[in-house]
């Protein structure tokens, strides 16, 4: 049997810096956690303590704001590309996002041709690197607390736990939605694999984008 | 037990700094140098290494210099915003009424710094902690008075019940209302009280003091509306998750073909 057609849908740059945040956003998670609640006070000896864990935490903040930021100058025409998808959005885009919790429950409904990024993913693609830019910007403001005047400080705290809160939320969905929602199938490989999807899932779930790319192909 | 607390009459301070340097040594802790600034005031803020100072605030009034001096330290509050926001719980009240801190326990987030209405906590970087006073409560255990009450040689600074030293301010008030009209108590209900009651002869803002401290906004949203009710978020988005993966595969029963690969639009 031939093997299937399959299509490039994440460069590698996209797929580093996926990867990297989806390491960094659990560590940074559950070492942020230790200091929220006690709920999470088992975790502790994980890290060698409360100490250890904001250690790891800072270490680990390091890695998640230098990867993309690195990207960022290397290749800033990517990132600037991405935007330019995410904040494109047109009627399909607003009619899928309307029957959109209508087919997440699994009824049978019309959505709308997507491009290679569907307006869940836009939305997706503007609600995280925000979050991230937010929970940098007041982290930076927290470690150094002492350099910074204190109403940046006061409100760097409840800034960083409103959008980790926010992020994780999101993150629920994102997961999900990525993984066993039975319409992501192929999306999965497409960040964590070889950044390529199956020619036929590319055709059916983004349609637009794939006709546009790939249609001359056929 | 009654709460304990100290008085600073500051119209009896003459600014020696005894009540520093005593503090220094019972808390053995090191020297900072500071630079000259134009004023007599030596340390120029609370530091990691200084649990008290006396601040020097100089006006020209009547032709002439008037010092203001007061002493500052931890306030020891009635309702301590440090206490609420640390997240190890490392700050505690004891059976006096002092906000004292566990050094253990302390991971120097610096969060009670953000918090304290008086923005008295400061973190020393040697140890990576957040330090204040603790009103000697290792040493008012064994009866003996806080280090720098015991060293003031003023009487500026008495030590006693809570509503005793409350009584001796409001009676020094009374007796400086004649000379300085302005004279009031600080710390009754400021904040919410402390046990550190202050006489002051003139204006809060004068001694550099704020006239009604508060712990600041965000920290009060951060605490009481951000971190009880907000991460049901995260339990809502998960449990509709979890629904959608049941449901989904039950309406798209034999029909998970058409939505896996072929055609739902025709």
């Amino acid at each position: 049997m031939a093997e299937e057609k399959r299509v490039l849908k994440s460069t590698p740059g996209a797929r580093i810096v996926h990867w990297s945040h989806c390491i960094c956003w659990f560590i940074l998670l559950f070492t942020g956690l230790i200091m929220f609640t006690d709920w999470f006070s088992w975790l502790t000896p994980v890290f060698g303590g409360a100490n250890g864990a904001n250690l790891f935490h800072r270490i680990f903040a390091v890695i998640f704001a230098a990867v993309p930021l690195i990207g960022l100058i290397y290749k800033p025409k990517s990132f600037i590309g991405w935007m330019k998808e995410a904040t494109t959005w047109g009627p399909d885009d607003i009619k899928f996002m309307m029957m959109f919790p209508f087919d997440l429950l699994g009824f049978k409904v019309f959505m709308p041709p997507q491009e290679r990024i569907n307006a869940g993913q836009k939305f997706n693609s503007i609600f995280f690197p925000l979050v991230c830019l937010f929970i940098g910007l007041s982290g930076v403001i927290m470690w150094f607390a002492e350099i910074f005047p204190l109403w940046m400080v006061s409100l760097a705290y409840p800034i960083h736990d409103l959008c980790w809160i926010l992020g994780t939320m999101q993150l629920m969905f994102h997961m999900y939605l990525g993984s066993l929602h039975p319409g992501s199938g192929e999306s999965f490989w497409a960040m964590f694999g070889d950044g390529k999807v199956k020619a036929r899932w590319a055709k059916h779930h983004h349609t637009k984008w794939y006709n546009e790319t790939y249609g001359d192909d056929e | 037990m009654a709460n304990k607390g100290f008085l600073v009459d500051t119209s009896k301070c003459i600014g020696c700094r005894g009540c520093v340097v005593a503090c220094k040594q019972w808390n053995q802790l090191p020297a900072e140098y500071s630079e000259f600034k134009g004023s007599y005031q030596t340390i120029p803020d609370l530091t990691g290494n200084n649990y008290t100072i006396v601040t020097f605030h100089e006006y020209e009034e009547n032709g002439r210099v008037e010092w203001y001096f007061a002493k500052r330290q931890c306030m020891h509050c009635l309702d301590p915003a440090c206490m609420k926001v640390c997240p190890q719980k490392a700050i505690s009240i004891t059976d006096t009424g002092a906000v004292v801190r566990d050094n253990d326990k302390c991971v120097g987030c610096k969060y009670c710094a953000a918090a304290c209405p008086f923005q008295i906590p400061r973190y020393n970087k040697e140890t990576d902690k957040e330090t204040k006073c603790s009103l000697c409560t290792e040493r008012t255990a064994e009866g003996v008075l806080p280090a720098c009450v015991k060293a003031c040689i003023t009487g500026a600074l008495w030590y006693g019940d809570r509503d005793e030293v409350l009584g001796r301010a409001k009676e020094r008030v009374s007796e400086l209302k004649g000379e300085y009209p302005n004279a009031n108590v600080y710390g009754e209900t400021e904040a919410g009280g402390t046990n550190i009651i202050y006489v002051l002869a003139d204006e809060p803002e004068k001694y550099g003091f704020e006239k009604e401290p508060k712990i600041p906004g965000p920290i009060n949203a951060w605490q009481d509306v951000i971190k009880p009710y907000f991460p049901w978020l995260i339990a809502l988005t998960g449990a509709v998750s979890v629904i959608s993966f049941f449901s989904t595969r039950l309406l798209g029963a034999g029909k998970e073909e058409a939505h896996e690969g072929e055609s739902i639009d025709g």
